[in-house]
């Protein structure tokens, strides 16, 4: 800041600092922490490409203590441990035989044996140390997607670094100076790697002292982080196509697609809040969950202030981009999440066939039969149908499979998961995110056939 | 039939069709080494056996030449002679003695040597062409047993396993009907170019047994034609 010629942003840096310059001074980087209250300045990135080695780390946060540990559904958070007050992780890139949902496998690229890799979390003003092992035959980077960093880190390969080649390990050290919804991915052979499956979430909680005023201030709800991403998979076919532009058939969350999706639990009257990041090749997802209206609160930008966020039951998640939305669970039930595009809610569709709809096959059947014995005119009346008729198909694949639910089959698949929310539910159990099972709508409650009384009395000619 | 095979009688009625045609090659008791085959055909060649008679026969004569050759050409007789207006014959031995002066035979063995030798020369040249037809029709053979193997071992179980696969995508609504329709069709096409194979195969051996059981080594060796040309392949859906 001692620089003559100072540029906007280090003049909207500096005014910060000079702000919070007395109750900060042992912190000299927080100076530029977001402030969940106040508005930030839009342009927040301090200027990172200060030696880092001299500075002296802060206290590592503590799960618990500092916040509450962030549920990754059907995923895992990455372990870490603190050497000399750095927060020491290691991802390890590799091949991995993934389950999208009970039919379908592949080999995909992930991170530590998973597809997508674990959530990295960890607390602002964490000194990371985050080191990379290469198993992968070709060479791979990491990018700390939104984290305000040094150059040198940024992970995007032949710019910022050279590749990280087969069986190298590389180390990636920095300072986290914000707090929000992050993701981490390849920056190598994007296309590739990224539609393998190499990528993961990073949830930096606010820390009390920089961000949050005090204790109270702590996240004290259920919270979750759901990377979104599509893939595409021929039937019968156990590797991701990566080569596709458009027509993906698989789309996930947290590489899962229902019926694979692990549900969301919370307890009536719990803050929620949804982390959400796309790293999709190319569609972006509104994700919509009913039941609620929720605020978006956060992007990988920073936090949004109170006074410009606005309802909505549906929030899209660009491209590269994260959305951290927020509600309380009052009403409980099962409520369905999705994206609301609707071909992303199937499982492996093909989109090359021809329009079925109202056809009447009249003898049609009975004389392809002849050359075809397993032969028989579909999609006259949809899809709907189509997993319950339980015909032959491809091994290792779900074309458009549902999953079944209390009531009928759910004729949904690809990124579709449940909230599910309950009166009691114990400490453990929402902890661990455990599925309750299916609710049990109070009596009266149900939508039901209508009957001949019923219709009489209102009216209603059928 | 019985035509083609020149039979009557009792003959005519003594063949009768074999139910279906073994598997190509799945004969084993069935010699067909390229060794002897050669061996057999030059054995049973008709062609070639009136050769060699001929050249026997000539070469018998040849050597009654060389045995005549000095022996003056002896001819004794008796001649009967009338005169006109006479009736009377009169009847005495005759002799005829030539003197070998000039002429001791060279001519004729010469021309009888040299009729020996050429036809020496036309049994190889036949020879070489049964050997040759032989070849050409075990080649030919060999040729249509592989392209029959091929269609029984790769093409009909691929296109079944296509028709099969499509079912399956089909199924899972990945390909529409025509498609599958379409993968059938080519599977049926696949079959009718297997028979077709096979007609070929059994057209050579025909020739084969014909050539190494005695016939003609002038055999038509051009390409027959399929009992059906193979459906033109459809663009589909135009």
């Amino acid at each position: 800041m001692s620089d003559s010629s100072l540029t906007r942003r280090e003049a909207i840096l500096g005014g910060a600092a000079l702000a919070g310059s007395g109750l900060l001074l042992a912190r000299p980087r927080a100076a530029f922490a977001q402030d969940a209250g106040a508005t930030p300045a839009v342009n927040n990135a301090p200027n990172t490409n200060e030696p880092a080695a001299p500075e002296k780390p802060g206290t590592p946060g503590q799960p618990g203590t500092d916040y509450t540990p962030v549920i990754t559904p059907d995923g895992t958070t990455l372990p870490w441990k603190i050497v000399d007050g750095v927060k020491v992780f290691h991802l390890i890139a590799e091949e991995v035989q993934h389950e999208f949902a009970p039919g379908l496998k592949a080999s995909t690229w992930g991170y530590n044996g998973q597809t997508h890799g674990p959530t990295i979390e960890a607390v602002e003003g964490d000194r990371v140390r985050i080191y990379v092992t290469n198993k992968l035959d070709a060479p791979t980077t990491v990018h700390w997607h939104g984290i305000f960093l040094p150059n040198g880190m940024d992970g995007v390969g032949g710019l910022n670094q050279r590749s990280i080649r087969k069986s190298e390990t590389f180390k990636y050290d920095f300072t986290l100076r914000q707090h929000g919804t992050f993701m981490y991915h390849s920056h190598h052979d994007e296309m590739t790697q990224m539609g393998m499956g190499m990528m993961g979430m990073i949830v930096v909680h606010p820390k009390v002292g920089i961000s949050l005023k005090n204790k109270d201030e702590i996240f004290r709800g259920q919270q979750f982080a759901i990377m979104l991403s599509e893939w595409d998979i021929a039937p019968g076919t156990s590797r991701p196509n990566t080569n596709v532009m458009s027509g993906f058939n698989l789309l996930t969350m947290n590489a899962k697609a229902f019926p694979g999706t692990t549900p969301l639990v919370a307890r009536t009257g719990q803050k929620v809040r949804l982390r959400f990041g796309n790293l999709s090749a190319m569609d972006h997802h509104p994700i919509h969950l009913h039941g609620y209206a929720f605020h978006l609160i956060e992007t990988d930008g920073g936090v949004i202030p109170e006074s410009a966020r606005w309802p909505m039951t549906t929030v899209l998640v660009e491209v590269g981009s994260t959305k951290t939305v927020e509600f309380v669970a009052n009403a409980p039930g099962d409520w369905a999440m999705h994206c609301h595009m609707t071909h992303h809610v199937m499982n492996q569709m093909g989109h090359g066939t021809p329009n079925m709809i109202g056809v009447r096959e009249g003898k049609l059947d009975e004389k392809v039969r002849k050359l075809l014995p397993g032969y028989m005119t579909m999609g006259q009346a949809g899809m709907g149908d189509m997993a319950e008729m339980g015909m032959a198909i491809p091994p290792n694949s779900i074309p458009m499979v549902g999953g079944v639910g209390p009531y009928d089959y759910i004729t949904m698949g690809g990124m579709f998961t449940i909230l599910k929310v309950r009166n009691q539910i114990g400490d453990d159990a929402l902890k661990n995110n455990a599925d309750p099972g299916w609710y049990d709508n109070p009596a009266g409650t149900v939508a039901s056939p209508a009957s001949a009384d019923e219709l009489r009395r209102d009216g209603v000619r059928v | 039939m019985n035509t083609m095979l020149g039979l009557w009688g009792p003959a005519a009625d003594a063949w009768s069709m074999i139910e279906r045609l073994p598997e190509p090659g799945s004969d084993t008791s069935e010699d067909l080494e390229p060794d002897g085959l050669l061996a057999r055909a030059i054995d049973n060649s008709l062609m070639l056996g009136a050769t060699r008679y001929r050249m026997e026969a000539l070469a018998d004569r040849l050597g009654l030449e060389k045995s005549q050759r000095l022996l003056p050409s002896f001819e004794a007789g008796v001649v009967g002679e009338r005169d006109a207006g006479e009736s009377d014959w009169l009847v005495g031995p005759m002799i005829a003695l030539p003197i070998p002066l000039f002429d001791q035979g060279q001519g004729e063995i010469a021309k009888a040597t040299a009729e020996v030798r050429r036809i020496q020369a036309q049994y190889y040249d036949q020879a070489v062409q049964v050997r040759a037809a032989v070849r050409a029709a075990y080649a030919r053979l060999e040729s249509a047993k592989a392209k029959v193997t091929y269609y029984q071992q790769v093409m009909l179980p691929l296109q079944q396993q296509i028709v099969d696969e499509t079912q399956l995508q089909y199924n899972a609504m990945q390909v529409g009907g025509f498609q599958l329709l379409q993968a059938r069709q080519m599977q049926i096409e696949t079959g009718s170019r297997y028979l077709d194979a096979l007609n070929e195969y059994w057209r050579s051996h025909a020739m084969l047994t014909a050539v190494v059981s005695g016939g003609s080594a002038e055999l038509d060796l051009s390409t027959t034609a399929p009992i059906r040309s193979a459906p033109a392949m459809t663009g589909g859906g135009h």
